[in-house]
């Protein structure tokens, strides 16, 4: 990285003092919009591309409150999501990292058939930086300096679930969430030589909004489950803390669909597709450019080490193909990535540990005038009471 | 679940909300970086684009007297300034003196501030002086203190009485490989030493001091100046002790003619510690550089800001400053229009020290002022409050110098008028997403 950029900067042009992302700027991944949507996924669920609607042996990520009813015993789970981006572009290129915890979740078993359980997880990840050098043209002679604009924080959710066995195979669940953040910009320009002083500039953006998603999961056959998740919210919220002032985007109607099929007793095969209406908040983002969101993927997890029933231990592989929502140069990029992973049971089957990693990328050179490379891994571990 | 993984269950729950980290840095062409912009901006301010603008000096916060030299000037280009010295503790050793002998004033020669003529010599002269004075003496007062204020009953300058030396000459030493100025001058008094001696030795007599006069042309500049001499004790008188005494006062008194008139015109520096002072009222909104449009300067951040003062032709001699000497700005409690030179004097404004290089300032040259953090904080203010910047521009040491500097008030020539530079930023407006 560490390409410098020097460019002269007319004095006095016009104060473009500018929203967000102004017209002529760079569009990059997670500048755009609302940020980058960040999935509450767990690590197998990572490793199995994204299926994470129904799975054989516990289903962990919080997309589906319905498979809450296939846990039996109290737990607590987190995953911890480190990654490093590699950008290329027309106008920008430069490598960054990145972690974060997406996911946080609780289950507790109520009565045989009911469970119920809270969760933190990831919404839209908002942080991101740059930084480039200038040099201002004044009457004193030129004055270079060193710009650095930053986004911290995001929107994330908590939610209160429950998942109900209610005989047949079939389980249905119901969560709550409540999405909250605050996403902190800033503006500092540091000059270089000259004896000017710095400028700082900086404010928070708060959000806050409702959702409510609803599950089912169905069972016909001890080898196979098949589900499905409806998610839909209400207005979210953003206020600017130093001038007061507001906007609401409407969140869109998600369904999401999987299975979760077992082929024989030691190899599972699992799939899911996702859908959000995204484009539905269009009118609220007049200059983000908004389509809907699209996902599927799947894999395979093969239990290659095991003592019965106790514990395994499990090598996943995966692949996901993603459409996000918020646009780049010329539309709405694709993710595809392909996913590794490995998995253990520990504490004589009461606790597990899951590992995985993702190669992929996110848009296109050709098609987006921006691609990034991406090496994205999770890490999650469970634990339970028996 | 158990207590305790309630308690990790929060730990964790604060990790996922609040634990992001982020170090992501990329590197985009400036023109379209994303992300909030802000523009940096300059403007010019000429005392015309302010809704007011006030300017004066005032000096006399210092004397010569409160200088450690003593600055003796004659010819008829270079003005005159006189040197006052008195000795008033002169020591017998308790013993009564039969006569005093050999005696002589003995002055240091600060060769760096001494100017001879073409002819490389000078002549100095000790004159009696007719008149009581103190260190606050100047040209017109023989005492000018708050309150207390004796004219020289001669008239500007006193009277100068009996020559005691008719004349000392200070010239050039030269050898085959230098030229140089002695360190000292020594004035022998001769015959009137006895007389000189017993007077000054009495502390109830009218001690009225000696002026050293140039006595044809050139400026010498005198530190420490003693009087050496012995006594014959009348127990025995075969026997002459050295002795010898430091002056009790010291000073020197200029004619200031030719820098009455301070109409049109600021000044900075010299014996009488001359300041500058400033008042006036910054527009909310300003034009920049390059176009008409007004921007908002109050609620910007100030980058910098400076007060450009326009140099004015040197002074003739002797008055321009002779070296460089440093100046700092204060800010001003009142309005010095009704206060003038009493007016009270606040904190020094941060960061506004600026050295001032006589060498390198021809007329219409520029000197800055920095008061980047008095704007700043006008800036930050309410609108209501801190309606007018007022300061002074001051030397850091008072009588540092003999000479000072003139530059251009907004009343005096246009081209010399003050100008206000402002390099400033705008606040970012941040939008919604």
């Amino acid at each position: 990285m560490s390409v410098r950029h020097r460019f002269a900067l007319l004095l006095a042009v016009g104060c473009a003092l500018a929203p967000a992302q102004a017209a002529g700027q760079v569009k990059l991944p997670g500048v755009v919009g609302l940020g980058r949507p960040v999935q509450p996924y767990d690590a197998r669920a990572r490793a199995l591309g994204g299926a994470a609607v129904v799975l054989h042996g516990g289903n962990l990520s919080a997309v589906n409150p319905a498979s809450l009813a296939r846990i039996h015993s109290s737990g607590i789970w987190l995953a911890y999501q480190p990654e490093t981006r590699s950008l290329k572009g027309d106008a920008v290129s430069g490598d960054t990292e990145t972690a974060s915890f997406p996911l946080f979740r609780m289950a507790l078993p109520m009565s045989p058939r009911w469970v119920g359980g809270a969760a933190f997880g990831s919404m839209l990840d908002r942080n991101w930086s740059v930084q480039f050098t200038d040099t201002l043209s004044l009457t004193t002679g030129d004055a270079p300096f060193q710009e650095t604009r930053t986004s911290d924080g995001g929107v994330a959710q908590f939610r209160l679930e429950s998942g109900i066995s209610v005989g047949s195979g079939w389980a249905v669940g119901a969560a709550v969430q409540y999405f909250f953040g605050e996403t902190r910009i800033k503006v500092t320009r540091i000059f270089l030589e000259d004896p000017l002083l710095p400028y700082v500039s900086q404010t928070a953006i708060r959000a806050s909004g409702w959702g409510l998603t609803v599950g089912a999961e169905y069972q016909p056959a001890e080898d196979f489950i098949v589900g499905l998740a409806a998610s839909w919210g209400s207005d979210l919220t953003f206020r600017d803390d130093s001038t007061g002032a507001e906007t609401k985007v409407g969140l869109p109607l998600g369904l999401d669909v999987g299975a979760s099929m077992l082929l024989g007793s030691d190899v599972l095969f699992a799939v899911a597709a996702g859908w959000e209406n995204w484009s539905s908040a269009g009118a609220d983002l007049p200059d983000a450019g908004v389509e809907d969101a699209w996902r599927v993927g799947g894999g395979f997890e093969v239990r290659f080490v095991s003592s019965g029933d106790a514990w395994g231990t499990f090598l996943r592989l995966g692949g996901s193909y993603e459409k996000l929502p918020f646009q780049l140069e010329g539309g709405s990029p694709w993710e595809r990535a392909l996913a590794l992973g490995l998995g253990a049971d520990f504490l004589g089957g009461r606790g597990r540990f899951d590992g995985a990693v993702e190669f992929g990328r996110l848009g296109s050179r050709d098609a987006n005038a921006v691609e990034e490379s991406f090496t994205r891994y999770t890490f999650s571990v469970a634990v339970f009471t028996n | 679940m158990r207590a305790g993984s309630s308690r990790v269950a929060l730990v964790l729950a604060v990790l996922a909300l609040g634990a992001c980290d982020r170090d992501e840095i990329v590197d985009p062409d400036p023109d379209v970086a994303p992300g909030p912009t802000s523009s940096t901006l300059e403007t010019l301010l000429d005392m015309g684009m302010l809704s007011e603008w006030t300017d004066t000096a005032f000096g006399g916060f210092a004397r010569a007297g409160f200088t450690g030299y003593v600055q003796v000037v004659g010819g008829a280009a270079i003005g005159t300034s006189r040197g006052l010295i008195r000795f008033a503790e002169v020591d017998t050793g308790g013993s009564e003196v039969q006569a005093f002998d050999s005696a002589r004033v003995v002055m240091s020669v600060d060769s760096a501030f001494t100017f001879l003529p073409a002819t490389g010599m000078t002549i100095l002269q000790l004159v009696e002086l007719q008149q009581e004075w103190d260190v606050s003496a100047t040209w017109e007062f023989a005492v000018d203190t708050l309150g207390v204020a004796t004219p020289w009953s001669g008239g500007p300058g006193g009277s100068l009485g009996p020559t005691i030396v008719s004349e000392d000459t200070l010239a050039l030493i030269v050898t085959d490989t230098t030229t140089e100025l002695p360190d000292s001058l020594v004035f022998w008094l001769g015959e009137a030493a006895d007389s000189l001696l017993r007077l000054w030795a009495d502390s109830l007599a009218v001690n009225t001091g000696l002026a050293v006069v140039v006595a044809d042309s050139g400026q010498v500049r005198l530190g420490g100046t003693r009087v050496l001499f012995n006594t014959i004790p009348v127990s025995n008188p075969d026997t002459a002790v050295a002795r010898s005494a430091s002056s009790t006062a010291r000073t020197f008194i200029f004619d200031p003619t030719g820098t009455e008139n301070i109409e049109g015109i600021l000044r900075i520096g010299g014996v009488e510690a001359w300041r500058s002072y400033v008042q006036f009222v910054v527009p909310d909104s300003v034009p920049v550089l390059g176009s008409s449009e007004l921007y908002p300067l109050r609620g910007s951040t100030i980058n910098t800001a400076q007060l450009l003062l326009i140099s004015r032709e040197q002074l003739p001699a002797p008055f321009p400053a002779e070296e460089p000497f440093q100046t700092v700005s204060y800010e001003l409690v009142d309005d010095f229009l009704v206060f003038g030179p009493r007016t009270p004097v606040g904190k020094a404004v941060a960061g506004s020290s600026v050295v001032l290089y006589p060498d390198s300032l021809a007329a219409g040259d520029t000197l800055r002022f920095d008061i980047t953090r008095l704007l700043g904080t006008w800036s930050r203010a309410s609108p209501d409050s801190l309606p007018r910047l007022r300061f002074l521009i001051r030397p850091s040491s008072a009588a540092a110098t003999f000479g000072f500097w003139e530059f251009g008030a907004v009343d005096g020539d246009p081209a010399f008028a003050p100008v206000l530079r402002v390099v400033f930023t705008p606040p970012v407006e941040f939008g919604l997403p």
